[in-house]
């Protein structure tokens, strides 16, 4: 069809200035920048905690934010439980059974009261963990998505994002249970997102491997981030809330930064031929930690783009990776069912 | 949303938001750089991941001599002790036995 042909042309057209203009301000590139800078030395972290309790793959993790929980985190595993763990005694805080035994994420709210998960079921279950009685039960069942959830991030106790593989990402009001925004754009399946360290902006990573950076409030796509050759599966913001790292299926991680809106850097080792799971930055933003098919995790010194350390521990993939809000350790959790505390 | 979008939709949705793309903003590489690489050496002095916790201040590292090592050691060596002392009464008793045997067959 004309018109067809004719948009393709508007559109490579566009794609060719964009490339033009992010190259205009390619005036010097990391490497060259952070050439006088000395390699972060070995780095070796050692299991301290394993907890046990899941009797099937583990699919996600995430640590609790508040003073009170930065030391609690929730995992959720496909044998149907969420489960909130005390990573200081390996004690399990609550045992959440869920509803469908298919959660491929978790959530814990920034204030600790609350806890979200949603999997092939295509929906977000929300958890009080303060309740009354002491029982934590389900608060609200975000329902609308159809597609399965890949990721679910709070923004308050009344706010939550979530991605999903109808290629939407969608803002929901808690209180009310509805969609307050939809985030339509991408072209594949949504894997993962992130929220910025202000909570004014998202990303968002997905299977047409690209990455884009919504503004929440405007409920717009700012930005758009291509490079990677196979899809997206993990995502998170550099901590000052300037970049934005990615992990693809292409056994490679990349470095893009928002205000010269391009990629600065791709970490990548010819010995790494697996895909990237999950990844998380450690507090300074110095080492990405970023968890393999191989069942190990990779440390990497994201100014040099070189490996300098590795945890082998697991006996399976590495599903998810999270950095404590304190910085002070990194869990791991793996389709072995166990999860690992390493500083 | 996109997969029950036709072909042509799916294009006028990448062109619109293409259009609004060219307009962004973009700062040098060499400034974006030379800042996300400050924040970084500012901030990896206080990074626990890379200075590393001294054991003392460790909260995950379990403590020498602390109550739990404490119980589980005793646990451990009392339950091994009885053991012993188990197996080595039943021997002596087998022992008397025996020669008890003996005795009476002489």
């Amino acid at each position: 069809m004309g018109e067809m042909e004719e948009l393709r042309k508007e559109a490579d057209n566009l794609k060719d200035q964009i490339t033009e203009a992010r190259k205009v301000v390619q005036d010097t590139t990391l490497q060259e920048a952070v050439a006088g800078t000395t390699l972060v030395g070995r780095v070796q972290l050692k299991t301290r905690k394993t907890l046990r309790g899941h009797l099937a793959k583990i699919y996600a993790m995430h640590w609790g934010t508040d003073t009170n929980c930065s030391k609690l985190c929730v995992s959720a595993s496909q044998d149907g439980k969420l489960i909130v763990w005390d990573t200081l005694t390996t004690n399990k805080v609550s045992a959440i059974p869920l509803k469908s035994s298919w959660v491929m994420t978790c959530a814990y709210a920034p204030s600790g009261n609350m806890v979200a998960c949603g999997g092939l079921d295509n929906m977000c279950s929300i958890y009080n963990l303060k309740g009354k009685d002491g029982n934590v039960k389900v608060m609200r069942e975000l329902a609308a998505h159809t597609g399965y959830l890949s990721c679910c991030r709070f923004l308050s106790d009344s706010e939550i994002i979530t991605s999903s593989g109808d290629c939407t990402c969608v803002l929901w009001d808690i209180e009310t249970g509805t969609e307050k925004t939809i985030f339509a754009g991408h072209l594949g399946d949504c894997m993962s997102l992130a929220v910025s360290p202000d909570f004014k902006m998202f990303i968002s990573g997905a299977c047409d491997f690209t990455a884009k950076l919504w503004d929440i409030r405007e409920a717009s796509c700012r930005q758009t981030f291509s490079g990677h050759e196979s899809d997206i599966n993990a995502i998170g913001f550099f901590p000052n809330g300037n970049a934005v790292i990615t992990g693809s299926d292409d056994a490679t991680c990349k470095l893009y930064d928002l205000r010269a809106d391009q990629e600065l850097i791709t970490y990548q080792d010819s010995g790494i031929m697996c895909g990237v799971t999950s990844l998380a930055p450690s507090l300074s933003g110095r080492l990405l930690l970023a968890g393999y098919d191989d069942f190990n995790v990779n440390i990497w010194d994201m100014l040099k783009a070189e490996r300098v350390g590795v945890l082998a521990g697991h006996d399976n993939r590495v599903s998810c990776i999270g950095v404590s809000s304190d910085g002070m350790a990194c869990c791991t959790g793996s389709w072995d069912s166990f999860l690992k505390i390493w500083n | 949303m996109a997969r029950d979008m036709s072909d042509i939709d799916i294009l006028k949705m990448e062109l619109e938001q293409l259009k609004k793309e060219v307009s962004t903003p973009r700062e040098p590489v060499s400034k974006t750089s030379k800042d996300t690489m400050d924040w970084c050496e500012a901030a990896s002095c206080t990074d626990l991941l890379i200075t590393g916790v001294p054991d003392d201040k460790n909260p995950y590292k379990p403590e020498k001599g602390g109550w739990k090592n404490i119980m589980l050691y005793l646990h451990r060596n009392t339950w091994q002790t009885y053991c012993s002392y188990v197996s080595l009464f039943t021997g002596l008793k087998r022992l008397k036995l025996e020669r008890r045997n003996r005795r009476d067959v002489h």
